[in-house]
């Protein structure tokens, strides 16, 4: 669609492979925030990782946790985005998920909803013979 | 202010390829440059035909603080150093409790500090307690002062540890620092497996220890483009592995310590317990690999290995005594026997000695630049001594107890001030 889309992440959570499907990839997130216009955090999701990828949750959030510092890197008006649930102080700051001069995070999770609703309607319309 | 003089030396600095006379000026602690007179006013330091290098970077060196300060204080180690021209060096984590806290790495090198002597970096621990299985917190501890990461004496055995833990340095611009010894094949063993154990009736440790390691580590180098460093590497094989690896473009370094290129197997013959090293003395063609890949580039530094027993852990039975030698004050004389014997030139023994092992960690020590602190060594490169662990400042288990060497320091400067002779 357009955007130029970069991820941010220790390399131990980078997918194989992943410049190739047109990100570009940092592991440091000063950088990769640079000018940034989106802000999109995603869950560290701890249950799915068996034995850590990262060491620690108080290193993640130093290093890979947005706070108003690391955002200060990225556009004065960039939008923050997270998909929720959020573990705040781990991959965002409170201070920034609630900071509503940037913080979306309530709207998209609201749209989310109706989001999801209308992909499945669109998936399924076919099967359910009312195209 | 103080201005020092340094008169009447050759001057060797491998960095800058300068190796002749000159005048090195030191002004309050940094070095201002080679000159060809002495600035007025300046305090005099008569060098008497002696050579006059950059103080000693060591990038391998037990730590027995905290846990096992009856083994050597840090204050012995910051004795041990000077005495060795040693003016900075890089200290496993494997103390007790290990180096994996951020607060641990800032406590070992500010007291070191203290002490005036030596600059004292800490390699943290690559996992937590250096157990081989959970990432340790780099991130926090390169804040903390950590230059790279290893488990000191422990092999990080698990290949999916070893995989994590060098895509996870590579985040921070740090190298993991591997003991290359498959432990399932090492354990029980006492010396390198062969002829001369088998007389001695000693468990061995087959040379293919190291290089199955090295193998499977420059593999998960090349996987995830981390960079592996190898310490003390002992075997022809495993030597050749890197030699070939370095060829083609893998971050890949390695050191080796003076019992390796000096010593064989031999030398624990009549069960001399203080030849009893981790990983063992090898056979003379390893000892010769060793030589011709310090000529020839393949190693990147010569590092002490430094590694403090007391005699409870040494005066056993040779398969139960506690492997290690002390390495600091030796350092510099077994080297400079590779000169003496036409292997390297003087400049290139000091590069591995200073200015190489530096690059490896990104320091800006081990040269005598301008603007440089003046940590400095000066030695007679043919005098002769014997080693005598009596006469050790430091920890006293020598492999080369006994031995006759060429060459001693005189004295040594840590930022211009004399901390030794």
């Amino acid at each position: 669609m357009g955007s130029r889309v970069r991820i941010i992440a220790p390399p131990t959570l980078i997918p194989a492979g992943v410049a190739a499907l047109g990100v570009e990839v940092f592991t440091d997130m000063d950088a990769g925030l640079e000018g940034a216009d989106i802000v999109m955090m995603l869950r560290l999701q701890k249950e799915r990782m068996g034995r850590a990828f990262v060491p620690s949750a108080r290193e993640y959030f130093r290093f890979y946790g947005l706070d108003a510092a690391k955002l200060a890197r990225a556009k004065p008006d960039a939008l923050v985005m997270h998909p929720g649930p959020m573990n705040r102080g781990v991959e965002i700051a409170s201070a920034v998920a609630d900071d509503l001069q940037h913080s979306v995070i309530q709207e998209q999770v609201e749209m989310g909803v109706a989001v999801r609703m209308a992909v499945l309607d669109l998936l399924t319309r076919e099967a359910r013979g009312n195209a | 202010m103080t201005t020092l003089a340094f008169t009447g030396a050759r001057i060797v600095d491998p960095a800058s390829g300068h190796d002749g006379p000159g005048v090195l000026v030191v002004r309050d602690g940094v070095i201002e440059g080679i000159r060809s007179d002495v600035p007025s006013g300046a305090e005099r330091i008569a060098c008497d035909g002696a050579v006059l290098a950059p103080g000693l970077v060591d990038i391998r060196v037990g730590l027995r603080e905290p846990g096992e300060e009856h083994k050597e204080s840090l204050a012995g180690l910051a004795a041990s150093a000077a005495a060795g021209g040693v003016t900075t060096l890089m200290a496993l984590p494997d103390t007790d409790p290990p180096l994996d806290e951020p607060a641990l790495v800032q406590f070992v090198a500010r007291r070191a500090a203290a002490f005036g002597s030596v600059t004292v970096l800490p390699c943290a621990a690559a996992t937590k307690g250096c157990a081989g299985r959970e990432l340790a917190e780099m991130g926090l501890l390169k804040e903390a002062g950590a230059v790279a990461f290893g488990d000191g004496r422990r092999a990080i055995a698990e290949a999916r540890t070893m995989r994590l833990a060098l895509a996870y340095a590579r985040g921070f611009g740090a190298m993991i620092v591997q003991h290359p010894e498959e432990p399932s094949l090492a354990s029980g063993g006492a010396m390198n497996e062969g002829e001369l154990a088998t007389r001695l009736g000693l468990p061995g440790i087959p040379a293919a220890a190291e290089a199955l390691m090295v193998a499977r580590d420059l593999r998960l180098a090349e996987l995830t483009g981390g960079h592996i460093h190898f310490g003390h590497v002992s075997t022809a094989e495993a030597i050749g592995l890197i030699r070939q690896a370095k060829a083609r473009g893998v971050r890949v370094s390695c050191d080796t310590a003076p019992p390796y290129f000096d010593l064989n197997e031999t030398a624990v013959g009549g069960w001399r317990t203080y030849a009893k090293l981790s990983p063992p003395l090898r056979a003379e063609e390893d000892r010769q690999a060793v030589v011709a890949a310090l000529a020839d580039g393949t190693i990147d530094a010569i590092a002490s290995d430094h590694q403090p027993q007391d005699t409870d852990a040494k005066r056993l039975p040779f398969a139960q005594a506690e492997p290690g030698g002390a390495g600091l004050e030796t350092l510099l004389s077994v080297t400079l026997g590779l000169v003496h014997g036409g292997a390297l030139t003087l400049p290139a023994a000091l590069a591995l000695l200073t200015c190489r092992p530096a690059d490896l960690l990104g320091l800006p020590v081990g040269r005598l630049s301008p603007g440089a602190p003046a940590d400095l060594v000066l030695f007679d490169p043919d005098r002769a001594w014997q080693v005598r662990e009596e006469s050790l400042v430091g920890a006293r288990n020598s492999p080369f107890d006994g031995r006759p060497m060429q060459g001693r320091v005189l004295g040594t400067w840590k930022a211009g001030v004399r901390v030794f002779g």
